[in-house]
């Protein structure tokens, strides 16, 4: 009797797992999987999500910079190698051009999705605003800013590059056509300007303006360097529209206005901090002297005063800041007060040098510097003061290039000796994977 | 596939309805060895048509097999893995219990053996065309092994077990028949008594060492295994559907056998560990005075400058003698109407690493350490409520505790801030860095980040079995394979003691993961004889897994003051989740018949879908077919001194499925200053499929001299069409991470090889050798007109990639022009300077960090191109072995004495990056620390040298140490062909008089060595070495192939143990 009972239970438990189980697996949901990770293509293209679609373009930006600069201030004199990438010891000494180097491989897809993020929020929020679903105009301002400072770090970095779009690939810019991206800059700033001026939101004006100037200068500078091969017998830019726009920024900026890329946010660190910080791959300028592999560096001096540039040594040890910043979130300027004046002070050089001693005067004198007056080399100033002013701010490489300025670190036979103007290639991973190239 | 579902489904259920009962006698007897040892674990079977009547042997070699039917002709038949299979014809009278004994001899080939791994159902393996392997752990070297991976090492040809690293507790490489896949998973799938498991071990997303990530393997509770079936790819993998194109381990556990007594067995082991000293020894010189002071005062030596000389403190300084505990205790027995088998063991394992004071100077160092503690706890319950029925529940629960010090790749560990250290540079940054560290961090501050893992995993499994009618079988399980863990990484508050490391007010990284696999199984297994001779076996069922997986991490860095641990703490903080689901459901049916027991034909088909294929697509199939024959038996005819003959061949598919959301494009969150955004995530591939292999075998198996002399040999075959590969597009499109694309063809082709004989077999006098040996060969032969894909896109000293008309994940890079004696350009004139141009570059000291625009590198052809350029586009190798394999003996000595030992080999065409070595050769900030180097560096700046030996030392540096960017690859990939002596066991089992008198069933002491020396032209620490070992976390190329890299990895560790075992 038992037994019969216990063969029963177990049968029905049998039956019961069989038919559970086969319930189970012929339910028609069930080979529907939820995804609460990220969104999808559907997603973005929704006015919703055009505040996510701005912050992801300035977070791809953001990390872009932090990449881009940490090569092409490895090149320039501003940093030198200290630690175990060959490839920083590469650029250190002036191989630019060769295009498995780690960094640059590396630094190239982070700018690339900078640069697709921002033509993708320019394509998506632009119509949002033209179909009247964009509630907030400033992230279209924003979104054109920030694609305008995209080109002029591709611009400022790079000899070639390319736009695809996903997997649909495209052929290369071109070294001669580089001056385009400028051109694309300078197209966007004026977009950002027009909706700033429409939502009389003066900050974003200033930035419009400001970077406007930034692109017309930095594209007056690339003629003079290209192609590439020679050191310009005329290092000054003149003539390129940007004082206009850098005077208009003036007026709307605070004395000594800087707009920072704020890194100190989860998940958004600046490579080139934590190069510098974390892992000690690449150091900064000394503030005295000190030696690497054989070279010695030595810290930006002031040429009036012959002592450490302050401004330099401000810069410098903000970054160093790790107590402030950690070691991974050190803040990158990307525009300035300083700069404006400073493109105006080029602009007048030989022109009006008293009103290019004048706007030097003007920045040299927020450090209690000594003026700089008649009979002083100008272009040996505005050199300087660009070198100690725009500290880490991606500038340096093309100055040193239009300035006939080297490395100590440059080896005779590399790029930056035998060709001036050689900017980051288009790097091994794009030429591997993109058929067109 | 959902309408066939539905279909099966009714008639499976029809099928259940029907229930036929029978009934009788009582069989019972001992099994013993030709030693008159009895043999325990032995299975006695009477088969009923699709019933099997079974008992297994208990710890005295006694069986009960009950209800045995009367008044009927029966075969009785023994069988063990080890032994040949006996047979005995009986006819029972009602009521009757008779006496049956079998004494057993060895055997070489096991064809009789059941196996059910792949099969449908129990069967003979002779009747099963494709290869399947069964290992049993009852060996001398089995005695004191900890973990199933180690246990299976060397014992499976085709079988690759790679440890990875000097880390106790290591998540293995395994690897079947070669590469499979080119970026899914190659660790087959593992199944514990016909369920699913998540064979994976690593540490929690968030927390990322890939040395000393913990084994997944290692948490399968070791002592309750009773033996373990391996499937070695799609032509036997079939029936698992798409996911084993990589093949299949099953684990079987203990689990009692009926009418025995209780049987209580400890075991109690010690392990003695050690890290062997394979390290080149760091060198430097000093330039300066002030070199020269800190030198004599750290490390006590007087040196002249340019004075090569050797440090006394080594990395090998940071290693102790390791010590682990084991102690275990089982009990195993059953009655009339049930079974039962339940084990807890605890292991404590203290590894070698062990850094004092003493070696830095006496400073203080930090609580990094290799410590494991392990708890397990398995639970079977087998019950027999009648004849026809029987259902069985199975726990099984590892509580695992690990402490990791970090190692590897990563720039700031001990065990690769010691190797960079340049012994000139001691005393720079603290009078307690006795090894020269400037840059990254000290080895001593490295002694402080500890990493560690907890872990709850288990198993929870229902299977009941019925048996409706002689003819029909129908069983069913349901199972739930769980994990939770945390994993931490933890650097305290101003840890930093030589102020040196990042990060120095510390940071914490926390991981947890939650993973439960249900797995649902079901089938019918009907057996019927057609005729006397043509007999068939179908077998038809369902099979579904869901596999959830919630993770979640955080991180933090500088902690506010001293004493603070938890993320809050921190001044800076990261977080994030995730959240993955796969669901598979698959069917399958299978046919096989066996005409006279001496051809066997299988035929089936699976069909898979899952969630991850996709909306337009709709199911996979997977068929295959196999036919076994045994010529002896079909002709009748015999061959002198052969005991068995069985030629096979089978054909069959299986896949691998993409992940769950490989297929959609989608944006990622992420953080900005303006809150939080989106950036581009997965590009997305709409038209994913799962990859499918096809495989086909070919093989026999030999016997001589009644199976003393046993060979077996197997071709194989395998294409892997719809190749899944993380194809890395063009980063201009803006969608950078690389993307599941169906693009590739692999083939992989390969001879399997064993020989095993009882050279002696006299009583007191065994001797039983044997060798494996695999061939493998695998090609990428298409990757459908995509460019290479380099394994580690972004990291360029990585130079392994997946090319077309290459193994894949070979080496390209670097190479020098042939013919040229010294390859060195200074004008960059294309042509190697004259005499007179080298004495003008050599004249004066010069640093080797400026060779780099005058060397000249072999161009496409071959050609010696201008100084200063660079070629990287050279085949220098690749990274498997053709020949792998093992070889030793078994010997039953006199006096209770065993003695056993095995050698693993691997050979041909087989290379190792050893990145390692090229970082310590010509890195200037973090190399030229070995005395090769060091010399010739010195040569070349010492104001001293002659013009002469410059150029000869700046000869020799260009030709034999000049590495890394941009020449990567040049002078970094070595050979790495080796033998490695890896176990020898000696045991001894006290004698039955001795026994009787204390009391015991059995006692037995094992001493063994694992790992005892190593053969090998590879330069570093061991072939087997990597600084990016498989971390468990699934599929990616760089997952299947970083360990081709050996980057500050740490050679696999040398351990002694001793074991004592009691049953009573």
């Amino acid at each position: 009797m038992m037994t019969l009972m216990i063969k029963r239970i177990s049968n029905l438990a049998l039956v019961g797992i069989v038919t559970l189980g086969l319930v189970t697996i012929s339910c028609d949901k069930i080979l529907q999987v939820s995804n609460p990770n990220s969104l999808t293509e559907d997603d973005v293209t929704s006015p919703a999500s055009a505040e996510g679609v701005k912050n992801g373009l300035l977070n791809s930006l953001m990390v872009g910079t932090g990449w881009a600069y940490a090569s092409t201030t490895t090149i320039s004199d501003e940093i030198y190698w200290t630690g175990s990438y060959e490839s920083y010891k590469t650029y250190n000494e002036g191989r630019i051009a060769f295009a498995s180097n780690e960094i640059t491989v590396a630094g190239f897809p982070n700018i690339s999705r900078a640069r697709y993020m921002a033509d993708l929020a320019i394509a998506n929020i632009a119509e949002f605003d033209a179909n009247n679903e964009l509630t907030d105009r400033s992230i279209l301002a924003k979104v054109y800013l920030y694609s305008a400072l995209v080109r002029i770090t591709i611009a400022d970095s790079y000899d070639n590059f390319v736009y695809s779009n996903k997997r649909e690939t495209s052929s290369a810019i071109g070294e001669g056509n580089m001056s385009q991206v400028y051109d694309e800059a300078i197209d966007h700033a004026t977009s950002a300007l027009t909706v700033a001026q429409a939502l009389g939101d003066q900050t974003l004006e200033a930035q419009a303006y400001g970077l406007r100037a930034r692109a017309k200068h930095a594209k007056a500078v690339w003629t003079k360097l290209n192609p590439s091969g020679t050191t310009p017998a005329d290092p000054i830019v003149t003539g390129s529209g940007a004082s206009a726009d850098a005077n208009a920024a003036l007026a709307l900026m605070s004395v000594d206005y800087k707009a920072k890329f704020d890194y100190q946010s989860a998940s958004l660190s600046n490579y080139l901090a934590n190069q510098v910080n974390s892992r000690g791959e690449i150091s900064l300028l000394p503030e005295t002297t000190a030696t690497s592999d054989g070279v010695t560096y030595e810290g930006i001096e002031d040429p009036k005063t012959g002592n450490l540039d302050p401004r330099f040594e401000d810069i410098r040890n903000d970054f160093l800041d790790t107590s402030t910043y950690t070691e991974n979130y050190s803040p990158i300027t990307w525009l300035s007060w300083r700069e404006m004046h400073l493109i105006i002070a080029e602009e007048f050089i030989g022109v009006d040098d008293v009103q290019a001693r004048s706007h030097m005067n003007t920045v040299r004198s927020e450090d209690g510097l000594p003026d700089v007056v008649i009979g002083d080399d100008l272009t040996l100033f505005i050199e300087h003061e660009r070198r100690a002013n725009l500290y880490l701010q991606g500038r340096r490489l093309n100055d040193m290039y239009r300035f006939g300025s080297v490395s100590p670190a440059w080896l005779g036979g590399e790029d930056a000796i035998t060709t001036p103007g050689t900017l980051l290639p288009i790097p091994s991973n794009e030429l591997l994977a993109n058929p067109d190239l | 596939m959902k309408r066939a579902i539905h279909t099966f489904l009714v008639c499976f259920i029809m099928l259940i309805s029907n229930a036929v009962m029978a009934q009788n006698g009582v069989l019972k007897g001992t099994v013993m060895d030709m030693n008159d040892e009895t043999i325990p674990g032995v299975t006695i079977i009477i088969q009923l048509e699709a019933k099997t009547l079974g008992a297994i042997t208990n710890g005295d070699g006694e069986y009960t097999l009950n209800n045995v039917p009367s008044g009927v002709p029966l075969e009785v038949t023994a069988r063990s893995v080890g032994y040949r299979s006996e047979t005995s014809n009986i006819q029972l009278n009602a009521g009757e219990e008779l006496v049956l004994d079998f004494t057993l001899a060895q055997s070489t080939l096991n064809l009789e053996e059941l196996v059910v791994t792949g099969t449908g159902a129990a069967v003979e393996r002779q009747s099963v065309g494709h290869t399947i392997s069964s290992v049993k752990f009852d060996d001398v070297a089995s005695a004191t092994t900890n973990n199933v991976q180690d246990a299976l090492l060397g014992k499976v040809s085709g079988v690759s077990i790679n440890g990875q690293s000097g880390a106790v507790d290591q998540e293995p490489k395994i690897r079947i028949r070669g590469t499979s896949s080119l970026s899914m998973s190659n660790q087959p799938l593992i199944y514990v008594d016909g369920v699913r498991v998540n064979g994976n071990g690593g540490f929690a997303p968030g927390v990322g060492s890939p040395i000393g990530a913990p084994s997944g393997l290692g948490n399968i509770n070791f002592d309750s295994i009773e033996r373990v079936e391996i499937l070695k790819g799609p032509a036997a993998a079939t029936l698992y559907g798409s996911q084993a194109n990589s093949g299949v381990i099953q684990i079987f556990t203990k689990q009692g056998s009926r009418e025995s007594a209780p049987q209580f067995d400890i075991e109690l082991s010690n392990e003695f560990i050690q890290m062997p000293n394979r390290y080149d020894s760091n060198t430097g010189f000093v330039e300066n005075a002030t070199e020269q002071q800190n030198v004599s005062d750290v490390l006590g030596l007087n040196v002249d400058l340019y004075e090569p000389f050797e440090s006394p403190i080594q990395l090998i300084d940071l290693y102790g003698l390791g010590m682990g505990q084991d102690i275990s205790g089982s009990v195993q027995g059953g009655g009339k109407g049930m079974t039962y088998f339940a084990n807890v063991r605890y292991t404590h394992t203290d590894g070698p690493f062990d850094p004092s004071p003493s070696v830095f100077n006496g400073g203080a160092v930090g609580n990094a350490n290799d410590l494991y503690k392990k708890l397990f706890y398995t639970g079977n319950l087998n019950l027999y409520p009648t004849d026809d029925f029987n259902i069985k529940v199975q726990t099984s629960y590892t509580n695992a505790s690990t402490s990791i010090y970090e190692s590897g790749i990563t720039i700031y560990t001990p065990t690769s801030t010691a190797r960079y250290a340049k012994p000139e540079q001691v005393g720079q940054v603290s009078e307690f860095d006795t090894f020269g560290s400037p840059f990254f961090a000290t080895p001593r501050e490295g002694t402080y980040p500890e990493i560690t893992d907890d872990s709850n995993t288990g198993r929870f499994v229902v299977q009941a079995t019925y048996l409706p009618s002689d003819e029909v079988s129908i069983d069913a399980s349901m199972g739930l394979d769980y994990r939770d863990q945390r994993s931490r990484r933890f650097a305290r508050f101003q840890y930093n003691v030589d102020g040196v490391a990042p990060t120095g007010d510390g940071s914490v990284s926390i991981g947890t993961r939650q993973q439960m696999v249900w797995t649902f199984e079901s089938k019918l297994n009907w057996t019927k004889n057609f005729t006397e001779d043509v007999k068939s076996t179908f077998v038809t069922g369902v099979q579904s897994s869901k596999d959830l997986v919630n993770s979640s991490s955080g991180s933090g860095q500088n902690f506010s003051g001293p004493g603070l641990e938890v993320l809050g703490a921190t001044a800076t903080q990261t977080a994030s989740s995730g959240f993955s689901e796969i669901v598979n459901l698959g069917m399958f049916v299978q046919e096989q018949i066996d005409y006279k027991d001496f051809l066997y034909v299988t035929g089936g088909l699976r069909l898979d879908a899952s969630s991850a294929f996709g909306d337009d697509f709709n199911y996979a199939a997977y068929p295959k077919v196999s036919v076994s024959f045994l010529p002896t038996d079909a002709f009748g005819f015999e061959i002198p001194s052969v005991s068995t003959f069985r030629v096979r061949a089978a054909l069959g598919q299986s896949g691998q499925q993409p992940g769950a959301f490989d297929r959609f494009t989608t944006y990622s969150p992420v953080n900005s200053p303006e809150g939080a955004g989106l950036v581009p995530g997965n590009l997305g591939n709409q038209d994913l499929k799962p990859e499918v292999a096809t495989e086909w075998e070919l093989g026999f198996e030999l016997g001589f001299l009644q199976d003393r002399l046993g060979v077996e040999a197997t071709y194989w075959d395998r294409i892997v069409k719809d190749a899944l590969i993380d194809r890395t597009y063009a980063p201009s499109g803006g969608f950078t991470s690389p993307q599941l694309t169906n693009v590739g063809e692999l083939v992989g082709r390969g001879l399997e090889l064993s020989v095993n004989a009882d050279v002696i077999q006299k009583r007191g006098l065994q001797v039983n050798v044997f060798a494996n040996a695999a061939y493998l060969y695998e090609q990428v032969s298409s990757l459908g007109g995509a460019p290479p894909i380099k394994i580690d896109a972004t990291y360029i000293r990585d130079r392994m990639f997946i090319k077309e008309g290459y193994a894949p994940a070979s080496y390209f890079g670097t190479r020098l022009p042939a013919g040229v004696e010294f390859p060195f350009d200074t004008n960059q004139d294309g042509v190697p300077d004259s005499q007179a141009q080298l004495e003008a570059y050599f004249a004066n000291p010069v640093n080797p960090s400026s060779f780099n625009s005058a060397v000249m590198v072999a161009g496409a052809d071959g050609q010696a191109l201008t100084g200063g350029s660079s070629y990287l586009d050279h085949y220098l190798g690749k990274p498997t072995p053709d020949w792998e394999g093992s070889f030793g003996f078994v010997a039953s000595l006199p006096k209770n004495f065993t003695v056993s030992t095995r050698f693993q080999f691997a050979a041909g065409n087989y290379y190792h990056h050893n990145l390692t070595r090229a970082f310590r050769r010509v890195n200037s900030g973090i190399g030229r620390n070995f005395m090769q180097s060091t010399q010739l560096e010195a040569i070349l700046k010492n104001p001293a040298s002659t013009t002469q030996q410059r150029i000869d030392a700046g000869k020799e540096w260009v030709n034999e140490i000049l590495a890394l960017s941009p020449f990567d690859g040049l002078n970094e990939i070595e050979k790495a062909d080796y033998i490695r002596w890896s176990n020898l066991s000696i045991s001894y089992n006290v004698p039955k008089t001795v026994l009787t008198k204390i009391g015991v069933k059995s006692a037995s002491i094992t001493a063994s060595g694992n790992n005892l020396a190593l053969w090998s032209k590879y330069k570093g620490v061991d072939p087997l070495a990597t600084g990016e070992a498989s971390t468990g976390r699934g599929a990616s190329l760089q997952e299947n192939f970083g360990g081709g890299m050996d980057t500050y990895g740490t050679p696999l560790l040398r351990t002694y143990s001793l074991a004592l075992k009691f049953g009573f």
